[in-house]
């Protein structure tokens, strides 16, 4: 029996079936984890794909601006409203204690958002809808995305980022 | 005396607990830590047609 303490030496004896059944449930067990996760992944879509690029925090306040100068249809309490035709790459900047610039997007178009942080740690968690990224300065975090219904959400830093962390709240406008 | 048959190194290995304590947690530790360093070292910078597209140059 497996169960007992094994005797001197006992790395040449045989090893006892019902040892091989558990060493085989545990093998299956974890194949079916492994496949599991590509599984969820693809199904479950609750881990969207995203890709990362490096960049600095000037090249990438650089980009945000220009897209801002590129798009930029109005102001809202000192941040530039941005309209990015369907398709296009959207840049989004996190910095203590702001996002910018507002979005206005249209309903079951795709975007790819790209974002990063000028200073320190943020989190990009748009709400109600409750998706959650991190954003680090000195790293493009791009995200595909297409919003499927039509209102204002904010976008909330969910990463203590300072004194006003509290305050860091963005927003995405989402057009019919 | 000369009958007497050497423990194998695998057995001494699988014997003592704690070190297989601590190669479970080394092994992954250390593994992890290298494919971390990797992705890092790996990522690409901004596509120059992205930037082209806004900065026009």
């Amino acid at each position: 029996m497996a169960i007992l303490p094994p005797g001197e030496n006992w790395f040449h004896q045989k090893v006892a079936k019902d040892e091989k059944i558990w060493m085989g449930l545990a093998f299956v067990m974890s194949l079916f984890l492994f496949f599991w996760m590509i599984i969820w992944h693809v199904y479950a879509k609750q881990n969207p794909s995203f890709v990362t690029y490096k960049t600095t925090p000037e090249e990438f306040y650089q980009l945000t601006q220009a897209f801002i100068e590129k798009y930029k249809i109005g102001e809202e309490n000192g941040i530039p409203v941005v309209k990015p035709p369907p398709g296009s790459d959207v840049f989004l900047l996190g910095r203590q204690f702001r996002w910018e610039p507002v979005l206005v997007l249209k309903k079951g178009e795709e975007y790819r958002f790209h974002i990063s942080s000028l200073d320190v740690l943020h989190g990009f968690s748009i709400q109600p809808v409750n998706m959650n990224f991190m954003v680090f300065p000195k790293y493009d975090y791009v995200l595909t995305f297409r919003p499927t219904s039509a209102g204002e959400y904010a976008i909330v830093c969910n990463e203590f980022c300072g004194i006003g962390h509290h305050m860091m709240i963005g927003k995405i406008i989402v057009e019919e | 005396m000369s009958e007497e048959r050497k423990t194998p190194f695998l057995q001494l290995v699988f014997d003592d607990f704690i070190l297989l304590l601590f190669i479970g947690v080394a092994v992954y530790a250390v593994s992890y830590l290298i494919w971390g360093l990797m992705e890092l070292a790996w990522i690409p910078p901004i596509p120059d047609e992205i930037k082209q597209s806004l900065l026009g140059r």
